[in-house]
């Protein structure tokens, strides 16, 4: 491991992992060796009970019931589920002006198939205009209303409570996107009137890449985006009805899931809001630092609550440029779109941003000296 | 005495539950004519209230797995 890196691109994956979460990579690579579900050996009984000790813990740790904790390849693979899962002919959809790809492709795709249409809600700072917004948005043939908890370029958390509470009176299924909120706002369906959560395991849970969940309170059923093998009622020819079987086709990733247990035990043990207050005081560290230069931009909302991810630019030096210059100092930090072009839209940024996003394993220092770096970076721009 | 769950995170739900509940129990996996795969919980007494148990924490389970029937109960 090159330990003069220091990562700041943590909202992309979390680098380094918790010594828990690399132990139990290891662990599950010497003893997990069975297929969960599988068989009712030796080797597939223990894989099976890591299994259902993560789902357990991801249930509690969600307000879920341990049935409805479905095991994903990424948060991609888990939105992808939800919203083909749910959505019908016919069925209208909510979205936000602040989200990812993996919602606005396949809402897109579902369009284009003629199969939905969707309606963009404005994101302001305001939550109750952002609330208003999505409420005027919805008509008499809406399904489901899809949006992010918070933004993978601004870090804006936005107003999912308020939003629970319209779908809610309108029978409207709320799915979320929780990929940058997850591990540090301790999102909950209950407490936040969620139907289903999205997420996934290689960002603020501190499991390895390969890994996501959806989670759900089973209000809304969810049709199965694939079928296939799942262990159990294997003599039918059509796919078990019955949670999580029906959304777990396929052989489990079980070193990812082991690796899950362990993020999850690491969170739980640390809290999302000791987390968050950490990774909080890395922000305002790089936001008073940043501020004096006067050839930064920063685009975080003044008046919301955010996430810690502030997006940046130097002048009008393309994005790419500045990470690059950055990478060959050692500091990774992700530029471009970050899968978001219509937050970027948003946001006017042209050549997109930079992004700055700590976790738990950046320290002050880190902060300061990435800092002093973006100071040296000069306009019009340096040979590299 | 055998339990039988239709999928294995019933199983494993049901194990935790009776556990709990000071019923030993050992979970594994079987096959049933009619039916294929099943999960099991193998319990040595407390059959009566196990089920009990199961009823009222609303864990779905097989009954009559070890002949030909697939009645699911407790839904």
């Amino acid at each position: 491991m090159n330990t003069n890196l220091i990562n700041f691109d943590n909202a992309a994956t979390t680098f380094p992992k918790p010594p828990e979460v690399r132990n139990s990579v290891i662990y599950a690579m010497n003893n997990y060796g069975g297929s969960s579900g599988r068989g009712g050996h030796i080797l597939a009984a223990r894989t099976s009970e890591m299994v259902f000790r993560t789902r357990r813990a991801a249930a509690e740790f969600f307000g879920a019931d341990t049935e409805n904790v479905i095991f994903c390849s990424s948060c991609t693979h888990a939105l992808n589920t939800a919203i083909k899962g749910v959505l019908r002919p016919g069925d209208h959809v909510v979205t936000s002006s602040l989200e990812h790809n993996s919602v606005i492709r396949p809402l897109t795709e579902l369009q284009q198939r003629g199969l939905i249409s969707f309606s963009v809600a404005k994101v302001y700072e305001d939550d109750e205009k952002t609330a208003e917004s999505f409420r005027n948005s919805i008509n008499s043939r809406t399904k489901a209303v899809v949006c992010t908890a918070a933004s993978n370029v601004t870090g804006q958390i936005l107003p999912l409570k308020l939003i629970s509470g319209i779908c809610i009176s309108k029978n409207i299924c709320l799915i979320a996107d929780g990929a940058q909120a997850c591990g540090v706002i301790p999102l909950n369906l209950k407490d936040y009137g969620i139907n289903i959560l999205c997420t996934s395991g290689h960002k603020g849970l501190y499991g390895i890449t390969g890994t996501g969940l959806l989670v759900t309170d089973g209000k809304f059923s969810i049709h199965p985006l694939m079928q296939g093998g799942t262990g159990s009622g294997s003599l039918e020819p059509v796919q078990p009805e019955y949670m999580p079987d029906s959304l777990e086709s396929g052989t489990l990733n079980t070193c990812g899931i082991a690796s899950l247990e362990a993020g999850i035990g690491f969170i739980s043990k640390m809290t999302t809001e000791k987390i968050k207050q950490y990774e909080d005081r890395l922000v305002d560290i790089f936001l008073s630092e940043t501020e004096k230069y006067t050839n930064i931009i920063l685009y975080r909302p003044v008046h919301s609550a955010c996430v810690p991810i502030v997006s940046f630019n130097i002048a009008d030096i393309p994005s790419d440029k500045t990470a690059e210059i950055l990478s060959s100092r050692g500091f990774c930090l992700r530029a471009g779109f970050h899968c978001s072009a219509m937050a970027h839209r948003t946001l006017g940024t042209e050549t997109g941003t930079v992004r700055f996003a700590p976790s738990v394993f950046n320290s002050e220092a880190d902060v300061k000296k990435l800092c002093q770096e973006i100071k040296k970076i000069k306009y019009p721009i340096e040979k590299i | 005495m055998t339990l039988y769950f239709r999928s294995h995170t019933a199983a494993m739900k049901a194990s935790a539950l009776l556990s709990e509940n000071n019923i030993p129990n050992k979970t594994g996996k079987s096959t049933v004519r009619n039916l294929g795969c099943v999960y099991t919980a193998e319990i040595r007494n407390d059959f009566e209230k196990a089920q009990t148990l199961l009823r009222e924490n609303g864990i779905n389970y097989i009954s009559g797995a070890g002949g030909m029937r697939y009645e699911h109960k407790s839904d």
